[in-house]
């Protein structure tokens, strides 16, 4: 059964490279600030488990819907509201 | 109501500067079969344009679209400030620009089938009639691509610069007019937009995402428009166009190997590249 994450919790998306050719793909990791990575993943038959790697072998990135929302309030600061309609017309 | 026949995906006012005075552009093109670029004679109302592309109520709207878009171009041309309102007209028109290109709507149209290839063992043959259908619908999404608020606010919060070509040096400009490359919500992804053979539009995030929406021009280094030369090139689908006075050998080989090599609009993977 899916289990809510918390993003605010695991704020970036992973690409781990096992360096075999293969890499693995998390939508919930956090730097723990140690030269370390977790992952949150999902893993049976226990549910969630974190796991932590190394992080020269962890491409970290901000997840590209949580950038997308961003951008979308840089926007509605700039140019929603009546003041950017204004400035849009 | 006039049948417009040859429309125009590169207007004719965006295509003049590249011209001299006799109205004679350059055209580099890579022929199937040929090694090298092949050079040919063209002009800004000839190059740009294919017979039947858009229907005549899309090309119309266009029409009307770029006599607003070609002052905003002027300015920029001139290094004048634009207001909030020409920020705005401008980002649509980059992402009209980008979307009304034949290449752009032959990719989309076929972008199902590329899809359903991918799938080793899975055939599905398109008919003519839904072929047509497809190239139909994208083409009547050109006008709510340019004016689709998901889009905007990643060109028009962008910093925009106008780049200068060291002495010597200048700017092509490619039969996919507007190029972006990188995903749009990225703040390395770059959108190139060639103005003249002295002035090339790029919008991107100087610093850090948030971008200040700051305008500027920028003056290159030596040999750095080469850069923008190649990129143009490879993103071209057939051909590029440069000025007369800039057509030499050296230009043939700086574009001859990368020419149509990086035409491709939409990558279907994520998987990154380390």
């Amino acid at each position: 059964m899916a289990r809510d994450v918390d993003p605010t919790l695991w704020p970036f998306e992973a690409i781990i490279d096992h360096g075999n050719g293969s890499c693995e793909y998390h939508q919930h990791a956090r730097d723990n600030g140690d030269g370390t990575v977790t992952v949150y993943e999902f893993d049976l038959p226990g549910g969630y488990i974190e796991r932590t790697y190394p992080k020269e072998r962890v491409k970290l990135s901000e997840r590209p819907w949580d950038k997308a929302r961003r951008w979308y309030e840089l926007y509605n600061r700039v140019y929603g509201g009546e003041d950017g309609a204004n400035r849009r017309s | 109501m006039n049948q417009t026949t040859d429309n125009h995906y590169s207007p004719i006012f965006t295509n003049r500067p590249w011209a001299n005075n006799y109205g004679l552009i350059i055209r580099l093109r890579r022929d199937v079969g040929s090694r090298g670029v092949v050079r040919g004679r063209t002009g800004p109302r000839e190059w740009g344009a294919e017979r039947h592309l858009y229907p005549q109520m899309l090309e119309d709207a266009l029409a009307r679209v770029e006599d607003i878009v070609a002052r905003v171009y002027r300015k920029l041309l001139a290094g004048e400030a634009l207001a909030a309102a020409e920020r705005l007209i401008w980002s649509r028109w980059i992402l009209c620009q980008f979307s009304r290109t034949p290449s752009h709507i032959l990719e989309l149209a076929g972008l199902e089938e590329d899809v359903l290839a991918s799938f080793p063992g899975f055939a599905y043959d398109f008919s003519s009639p839904e072929i047509q259908a497809k190239i139909d619908a994208v083409t009547g999404n050109v006008l709510d691509f340019q004016n689709s608020e998901q889009l905007i606010p990643f060109v028009i919060l962008r910093d925009w610069v106008v780049l200068r070509p060291a002495a010597g040096e200048f700017f092509i400009k490619g039969d996919v007019p507007v190029v972006i490359r990188g995903a749009l919500v990225n703040d390395d992804a770059a959108i190139v937009y060639p103005l003249s053979p002295s002035h090339c539009f790029v919008a991107t995030v100087l610093g850090g995402f948030p971008p200040h929406q700051i305008q500027a021009e920028y003056r290159l280094k030596p040999a750095e428009a080469g850069y923008y030369v190649r990129l143009i090139a490879a993103c071209a689908d057939r051909e590029v166009i440069c000025h007369p006075d800039h057509c030499s050998e050296q230009l043939d080989v700086l574009v001859g190997d990368v020419l149509g090599t990086s035409s491709r609009y939409l990558n279907l993977s994520r998987t990154p590249s380390w």
